[in-house]
């Protein structure tokens, strides 16, 4: 750079730089503080859960999706709150307005976040969000005896 | 930036320009009451429910009615963000009338799956597909119509669902699929659009001739691609007969009519701006976009009625016969002219009818043979039902476009438009759309006399334990829709008329 | 400043790559995939192009729907194959393809 002045690329790859840096200094400074007693229990990979088997390429319950499609809706609709935030407390605008600014730039994202909780709220309702157990469906027993004789059996016994 | 203290004034002048939207108002309320009368009414929810969309529908016609009395002429609101003209208040009314029919024949058709606990997510739907179809011709600005398209076209996705069995759920991924692709490619085309134009607002593509047109024209192509896609013409239209085939015949009365109208009529600003500011297609020298609309329309009438001819299901072959009405609708489009838009206006009320009443015909033959949709089910069924035989016959006819129905007028006047066209600039291609639209007339001809035929000419098939009789009042409403159909054949010029009298930017 | 053709081709590699998917592919979810592509192809050139006309904001503001848009339009997407790959016992474009003419 003949300015000294950095190009847009260059940030891009001081943003590269940093990052690794960011994380190579982190773990770094993490190996040389730490105390390291390794135990079998301690290298598992989730120490306090089950041991996986096999690849986790095998199919997940439906359930799972179902929670994950709404979860990403919601999530995906607050990328609006982040435009708003930086809009909404603009000292500048608020004292220029009388502090009407704050409001109409509330009552819309209120308006915005109200419809999504019906969203929500309608999931709920229908029962979407409930985590339904498989039925325990026993084996199915078809004893010779008719049902009769026990009862009369237990009555005897009374 | 320098901040003026009256930043506030353009929120509060938006809020002004609500008074333009209250049909739209009001369909956004009949929505959320719908959406509440599903959560929480548990007793008669059915019976509730409809009455709640039938009437939010009602009063959605009335202000739309006085929107249509009040309005003088073309107006930019929203900051220019929308706009609105008579001829887009009318099709509101068009659209408004048709989801009537299609929500009477939800009702009606109790007997056909869709169960109870999904009855208000389905006319939520179909109000939500009615606020996306008569907002999209307004738009004027690139976001919004981008926007606009996608709710349409996800509302359509899940309509096409609904009924939740194989075939349904076939006809939504084709439909969704080749939708999400079509848009995605839309947006593609929008962002060069913006990025050459420097504007999101449509209106400045008219300006686009002074600039480096390469990219432009690629851009413009993109995005006529994706509204192709919406009309579904011939080479776009791959996803339409399943997803007709699969999804519920009340919804189609819908998803076929409200769509397809409202992407033509926002293809007819567009074109008309492509017009203005004389954007050629730098890109393929020999196109104009009257070239390219004009190849698509005679492609589409040619084979989709050709395609029709082999159809043996009665939803498949109506699919393909209502690709085959697009591609005349789109010959409306070749005009722009006022008589032009008058006449597209015309048939696009002339088939609005004429669908609901085929589909109604679907329902009745389903309920009859207990799901059966073959169209050899309509056997012999003139000898039992004469009436409806003459019904039948009567919306056949005026599928075709042959006197004395309303389709024959819907025709003519669109191709004496198409043939004025022709006599003023003497280009080739409106001959060969006029030549094409008389031959496929013929061709239809074949495969909608069909059904008559088999009613007339076939024995009944007796022996079908499954046959439930129909009764008269099942096809009162088929009874009406004839009615006007005749009634726009013999006093065309009533309709005509209104039309003549909406004042064009043209 | 980047030069706008650096993008532009940069999106139109994105676009194209998405577009093969889409047509190549059989899989629902990879096509899906590939419309993704085409999406964030279509929004990075918004956000380029945004540079010619700043203090408007409209391209960033076009790009912010633009996700919202494909995440509601995935979701709806990954419902529908859920369904059909239980009625189907597949995802493969070519199988669930049974009503034809």
């Amino acid at each position: 750079m003949i300015h000294g002045e950095v190009s847009e690329f260059g940030i891009i790859l001081l943003f590269l730089i940093g990052g690794i840096f960011f994380v190579a200094f982190g773990l770094l400074t993490a190996r040389l503080i730490r105390p390291k007693r390794p135990n079998i229990e301690k290298l598992t990979t989730y120490e306090s859960g089950e041991d996986p088997l096999g690849t986790a390429w095998s199919q997940f319950n439906t359930r799972f999706y179902i929670i994950a499609l709404v979860f990403i809706l919601f999530e995906v609709e607050l990328v609006f709150l982040f435009p708003w935030a930086t809009v909404y407390a603009d000292q500048e605008l608020m004292e220029l307005t009388g502090g009407k600014w704050g409001m109409i730039a509330l009552v819309e994202m209120v308006a915005f976040v109200i419809i999504l909780a019906l969203g929500l709220v309608y999931l709920w309702v229908k029962g979407f969000l409930n985590w339904e157990r498989p039925m325990p469906t026993g084996k199915q027993y078809y004893s010779p005896i008719p049902k009769i004789a026990y009862s009369k059996f237990i009555k005897r016994r009374k | 930036m320098e901040i003026q203290s009256n930043i506030l004034d353009p929120i509060f002048s938006l809020s002004q320009d609500l008074n333009y939207f209250r049909p739209e108002l009001v369909l956004l309320i009949c929505l959320f009451v719908c959406f509440f009368a599903d959560l929480l009414i548990k007793k008669n929810k059915g019976l509730w429910l409809s009455s709640l969309a039938i009437s939010g529908v009602l009063a959605y016609l009335w202000f739309s009615y006085t929107q249509f009395i009040g309005l003088e002429e073309e107006v930019y609101f929203m900051s220019d963000l929308m706009r609105l003209e008579r001829s887009i208040v009318f099709v509101k009314l068009i659209f408004g009338v048709t989801t009537l029919g299609a929500i009477i024949l939800a009702i009606k058709t109790k007997w056909i799956q869709i169960p109870l606990s999904h009855t208000g997510e389905y006319y939520f739907m179909l109000i939500a597909l009615l606020l996306g179809s008569v907002l999209l011709p307004m738009a004027n600005n690139w976001l919004v119509f981008f926007l606009l398209m996608e709710f349409l076209s996800i509302t359509g996705y899940i309509i096409t669902s609904f009924n939740r069995d194989k075939s349904s759920y076939e006809g939504a991924i084709k439909y969704l699929l080749f939708g999400a692709a079509a848009s995605a490619i839309m947006l593609y085309g929008i962002s060069l659009i913006y990025g050459m134009t420097g504007s999101m607002s449509i209106g400045d593509l008219a300006n686009g001739m002074e600039l480096d047109s390469g990219l432009l024209s690629l851009g413009l192509l993109f995005v006529l691609l994706g509204i192709f896609f919406k009309i579904a013409l011939f080479p776009m239209h791959v996803w339409l007969p399943s997803a007709y085939q699969g999804a519920p015949s009340s919804g189609i009365v819908l998803l076929s009519v409200a769509p397809k109208v409202a992407a033509l009529l926002f293809l007819w600003h567009l074109t008309s701006i492509i017009e203005l500011g004389k954007i050629g297609f730098d890109l393929l020298p020999m196109f104009q976009w009257q070239q390219m609309i004009g190849i698509l329309a005679i492609i589409t009438m040619l084979g989709a009625n050709a395609a029709a001819l082999w159809q043996t299901n009665v939803k498949r072959l109506l699919a393909w016969s209502s690709v085959g009405h697009g591609g005349f609708m789109l010959a409306g489009v070749l005009t722009l002219s006022a008589f032009g838009q008058s006449t597209l206006l015309f048939y696009a009320s002339v088939y609005a009818l004429m669908n609901m009443g085929a589909f109604l015909l679907v329902l009745l033959i389903k309920k009859r043979t207990q799901n059966e949709e073959d169209i050899n089910a309509f056997r012999g069924l003139a000898s039992l039902h004469p009436f409806l035989g003459v019904l039948v016959t009567l919306l056949m006819l005026s599928f075709i476009g042959l006197p004395p129905t309303g389709g024959f007028m819907a025709k003519f006047l669109l191709f004496s438009a198409i043939w004025d066209t022709y006599q003023q600039s003497g280009e080739p291609i409106y001959i060969w759309v006029f030549a094409a639209g008389l031959f496929s007339s013929v061709i239809s001809l074949f495969y909608y006399m069909k059904i008559p035929y088999l009613m007339y000419f076939k024995p009944l098939n007796s022996k079908d334990p499954k046959l439930v009789s129909l009764k008269s009042l099942d096809y009162l409403m088929m009874f009406l829709i004839v009615v006007a159909l005749m009634v726009l054949f013999f006093k065309a010029n009533w309709l005509m008329n209104i039309l003549n009298s909406l004042n064009f930017a043209l | 400043m980047i030069p706008f053709a650096h993008i532009l081709i940069l999106s139109a590699v994105l676009f194209a790559i998405g577009l093969a998917l889409v047509v190549v592919r059989k899989n629902a979810i990879i096509v899906l995939m590939g419309i993704e592509l085409m999406l964030n192809a279509g929004n990075l050139n918004l956000v380029a192009f945004n540079q010619k006309n700043p203090e408007l904001l409209e391209g960033h503001l076009f790009a912010l729907v633009v996700m919202m848009i494909a995440a509601i339009e995935a979701a709806v997407a990954l419902a529908i194959i859920l369904k059909v790959y239980k009625l189907f016992q597949s995802v493969n474009l070519d199988e669930i393809n049974e009503m034809k003419g």
